[in-house]
């Protein structure tokens, strides 16, 4: 999966808890959690299967392999496919 | 200008029910509404009487001031004069609503107001909210209808509060501050009588029975709100309220991204200004303290507020 040019125009408000996400091109808002966010940013140094963003974050956290699911992973990649922010030509 | 009077600008009670009524029948009645101008036409006597009563304090606007609407709440042309009398509210001369039973014509006016603010001034930013300020600083309180917004706004204007809005946090975009617009505030049902209790010295209009949103009473809101309804505020709280019967007090902090959804949500235009409304409900939320304010009695909800205020450390 890879960023689209949408995602590179997103204007992002981060809380405690989550993040308010303003898209231009949709002019729509989205409240993203962290995973989420964490996806958009492992795709910006380029392209990654689900399992290498899964690694990425995992080591930028420092966490454990087993502490974020796949299936949570998949979900949010999936909205973001749907949202037009990533394009995954792989999806299952 | 609309010229002064002591110093100060003719106000719609200076002019007597009987100039009112020939003005409301004629050219119109031209009233300043916080930032917006409002041309009012009416052929019905009790527009008059009402408007002196309940729209005494407010400034005329200059005589040769745009106006941002022209409205007009008339009884129509044809038999229906005569037969289960109605009126038509209308906004430049077109009826965008079915027609009211005539005694309902007053809240009809009032709505039709509303609804033209709500319509068509998209050059601000308009939350469905109350807001009210203390010391330059405001407190905003978006609510679906229902959740006792009104009441509790009726309550702290008649307690050391000034009124910007009963309905409009009306959000300015070159400087996020709110600005006032001090409508009447239509209270429903049971909240008449209990407004009336909490402070029987406020001004409440009369009682309108089976409308289509129960019985309606104005309040009248304190003369100094109407005064310096030119004055802007900062927001500095919002406040999610909700009356439950027989609940205890509770005030509580909520996520800034709850806040945002709520804010966002609970907005007449966001969608309209898209990012230009993103960056200002952004700068509000990112500034104000949060609360869920759960309440069943008054003046614990506005000790509560009180003290929120006074002891603000956020």
């Amino acid at each position: 999966m890879r960023l689209t040019a949408a995602a590179g125009e997103l204007i992002w408000v981060q809380w405690d808890d989550a993040y308010d996400v303003y898209q231009p091109s949709s002019t729509e808002t989205h409240v993203f959690n962290e995973t989420t966010a964490l996806i958009l940013d492992a795709l910006k140094d380029g392209p990654l299967s689900l399992e290498g963003v899964r690694e990425w974050i995992v080591k930028t956290l420092d966490a454990e392999q087993d502490g974020l699911a796949l299936e949570d992973l998949e979900s949010a990649a999936a909205r973001l496919d749907e949202l037009g922010l990533i394009e995954w030509p792989d999806r299952a | 200008m609309a010229g002064s009077r002591l110093g100060r600008p003719i106000r719609v009670a200076d002019l007597g029910v009987g100039t009112l009524a020939n003005r409301l029948a004629g050219e119109g009645l031209q009233i300043r509404l916080g930032p917006f101008n409002i041309r009012v036409q009416s052929d019905l006597g009790s527009i008059a009487k009402l408007a002196d009563s309940l729209y005494g304090p407010y400034p005329l606007a200059a005589a040769d001031a745009i106006a941002d609407f022209h409205v007009e709440i008339s009884r129509p042309k044809n038999l229906r004069r005569w037969l289960r009398p109605q009126c038509h509210f209308y906004l430049d001369g077109r009826s965008p609503f079915a027609p009211y039973p005539v005694e309902h014509a007053f809240p009809a006016l009032e709505w039709g107001i509303n609804w033209c603010v709500a319509t068509r001034a998209h050059h601000l930013l308009m939350l469905h909210a109350a807001v009210v300020e203390r010391g330059g600083l405001a407190m905003l309180f978006p609510a679906w209808p229902g959740h006792g917004k009104s009441t509790l706004c009726a309550a702290l204007i008649h307690s050391g509060w000034r009124l910007l809005s009963d309905e409009f946090g009306l959000v300015r975009p070159c400087d996020g501050m709110l600005l006032p617009i001090p409508r009447l505030i239509p209270l429903k049902n049971e909240s008449i009588a209990v407004i009336g209790r909490f402070r029987p010295e406020a001004v409440i209009g009369p009682c309108f029975f089976g409308t289509r949103k129960g019985t309606v009473a104005h309040v009248r809101p304190p003369t100094e709100s109407v005064s310096r309804s030119q004055e802007p505020a900062r927001p500095r709280w919002l406040i999610f309220p909700r009356w439950v019967a027989d609940a205890p007090l509770s005030l509580s902090p909520i996520s800034k991204s709850d806040a945002f959804l709520m804010v966002a949500s609970n907005s007449f235009n966001y969608e309209v200004l898209d990012e230009t409304a993103f960056r200002l409900v952004s700068e509000m939320v990112g500034r104000c303290a949060c609360r869920s304010l759960v309440y069943s009695d008054l003046d614990e909800a506005v000790s509560a507020l009180d003290a929120l205020a006074r002891f603000d450390d956020e």
